[in-house]
């Protein structure tokens, strides 16, 4: 205990000393529990924005021009019902009418758009409307406070759907079922969407959206389509089957949004597999130490072969763990560098990219905007829970170590009395 | 001397455990790393006019090879380190016609397996991952 082995403590002092090791060892316990607490918060939080990013964003490939796709929205509209894809027409931007003025919306640009209005015209809100096939609701994830998606029934006339701020702001006693103006055309609202939690609503523009049935003109171009991801096939290739189906080349830019749904979850095990990496050490540790033990052991016999099957039996049990673990690493292959993994100029300018796409001034409800700002979160909240699992993990070992070895101490205590 | 001696089975123990967990995670970063396609075997061939096949295949199964030649890969197997392993060979092929919805080789392929929709650009005899639709 002390530094020379001729001093001997008295009695006093070493249960002052045993005292204070225990408290230290309790210490360590609670200090791990602590750390294992905040990485288990972590790692909860971490699977809720993986969760999040599933339920928000669409299992989808969106093909994407903002001066709009080589399909007309009426060419879509056969596809929209019970068909893999669902298409939304280009957005219209209205400067909304100063308040209670009569005439309604004054028209923008050559796309059209708006301005939402009740009925009476008391309210009106600056808003981006979209019109999409029927289907587009559903493929968008889209989740109803109020209502639903307005369907092919072509007998209800015009209906929209608007998000819950909007609804709130312009229909204060509800929304479904409200008389809704925009750019002169009157809508019934059919439902009222969430508009989603924090990150939704950083990956989402600040403009509402309002989807509406449609189109007023069947000529109009489709400014991108969602297309509905089939396990097992790539983005390129089922754009390619929609161009089959449409008869038509899809220009544009393509967005895998499933793919990025699958790294949310790819992410997810990543994590576990970092933190179960502190087992894998520790039984090499302890293997390195028992075979070591054994080599340099100069008993001959049983207690030699014991270490030496421990560390062997640990060795074993840290590669078969190991190679359990290394199952839970299954990034996409469209996300790892080509022949290095240890690329890390490719990481970086993902990233990059990532943040770029992050800003964008784009659309306005950007699918793979949102998917971006969901990574961030889960990747922000493994990063600081797998540390803190490791902390957590040698924290309740050192405090397991100390307290066994205090047991041991009180065992031989009384033999020396 | 002792001490060194002991230094140096302590280092190469410890040393031979990374090697052995180095391995492993090799393994799967190389499986990893493996360049993923999907597989559509080329149907019967047609027969021209003058004698020659024809077959119909997707636009995503041609290639253009390095000199700026069309080419198809053909997904074939071998004996690689850790056992059987697919890999693609370039096979170059002249471009009957070709739309958004299907090319016509003049070569006779029927009943090959090609590689379509890779991950990433595809080299000649290079070892892939198919992926089961």
């Amino acid at each position: 205990m002390s530094g020379d082995p001729n001093h001997s403590l008295s009695g006093d002092e070493t249960v002052r000393r045993v005292k204070g090791m225990k408290k230290k060892s309790i210490l360590f316990l609670i200090r791990g529990g602590i750390c294992l607490s905040f990485s288990a918060l972590f790692f909860y939080a971490a699977a809720l924005a993986n969760g999040g990013l599933k339920e928000r964003t669409p299992a989808a490939i969106e093909a994407y021009d903002v001066r709009g796709l080589d399909v007309s929205m009426a060419q879509a509209e056969p596809f929209g019902e019970g068909e893999s894809f669902a298409a939304a027409g280009v957005g219209e931007l209205a400067q909304a009418e100063p308040f209670g003025e009569g005439g309604a919306f004054a028209a923008a640009g050559a796309g059209e758009l708006a301005q939402a209005a009740d009925e009476a015209e008391d309210r009106s809100v600056l808003a981006y409307c979209q019109v999409t096939t029927p289907n587009y609701g559903a493929r968008a994830n889209l989740r109803f406070r109020e209502g639903e998606y307005f369907s092919a029934d072509a007998s209800a006339g015009l209906e929209a759907v608007m998000p819950e701020s909007l609804a709130k702001e312009l229909f204060p006693e509800g929304g479904e079922g409200g008389r809704l103006k925009i750019n002169g055309r009157e809508y019934t609202v059919r439902g009222v969407y969430e508009d989603g939690g924090v990150l939704t609503q950083l990956g989402s523009g600040k403009i509402p959206v309002i989807y509406c049935s449609g189109p007023a003109d069947p000529k109009a171009p489709a400014e991108h389509l969602l297309i509905g991801a089939e396990a097992g096939k790539t983005a390129q290739q089922q754009k390619q089957e929609t161009a089959v189906a449409l008869r038509t080349p899809l220009e544009g830019e393509t967005h895998d949004l499933e793919s990025l749904r699958k790294l949310g979850e790819s992410l997810l095990l990543l994590g576990f597999f970092s933190a179960g990496l502190w087992f894998v050490l520790r039984l090499c540790v302890f293997s390195h130490r028992k075979l070591i033990f054994a080599y340099e052991c100069k008993e001959p016999g049983a207690r030699r072969g014991f270490d030496a099957f421990w560390g062997l039996g640990a060795f074993l049990a840290a590669v078969i763990v190991f190679l359990a673990l290394l199952q839970l690493v299954r990034l996409p292959a469209v996300y790892l560098p080509e022949n290095n993994i240890f690329d890390f100029s490719y990481y970086g300018r993902e990233i990059l990219s990532g943040i770029q796409r992050m800003n964008a001034d784009g659309r306005i409800r950007d699918f793979s905007r949102i998917c971006a700002v969901y990574l961030c979160a889960e990747t922000g909240c493994l990063i600081l829970a797998v540390p803190l699992f490791w902390a957590g993990c040698r924290r309740l070992l050192d405090g397991a170590v100390l307290l066994k070895f205090l047991r041991d101490i009180q065992d031989l205590v009384p033999h020396k009395r | 001397m002792k001490n060194a001696r002991q230094l140096a089975v302590r280092m190469a123990a410890a040393l031979f455990m990374i090697l052995v967990l180095c391995t492993a995670a090799a393994h799967r970063i190389e499986i990893l790393l493996l360049t993923e396609v999907r597989a559509v075997t080329v149907p019967p061939a047609e027969k021209t006019e003058d004698g020659g096949a024809l077959v119909k295949v997707p636009p995503a199964s041609v290639f253009t090879s390095r000199d700026g030649e069309p080419c198809v890969m053909l997904l074939r197997r071998r004996e690689g380190p850790w056992g059987m392993e697919q890999y693609v060979e370039e096979t170059p092929v002249n471009v009957r016609s070709e739309d958004y919805d299907a090319c016509f080789l003049e070569v006779n392929l029927e009943g090959q397996t090609l590689a379509v929709y890779p991950s990433r650009s595809l080299s000649d005899d290079e070892t892939v991952r198919c992926v089961e639709e």
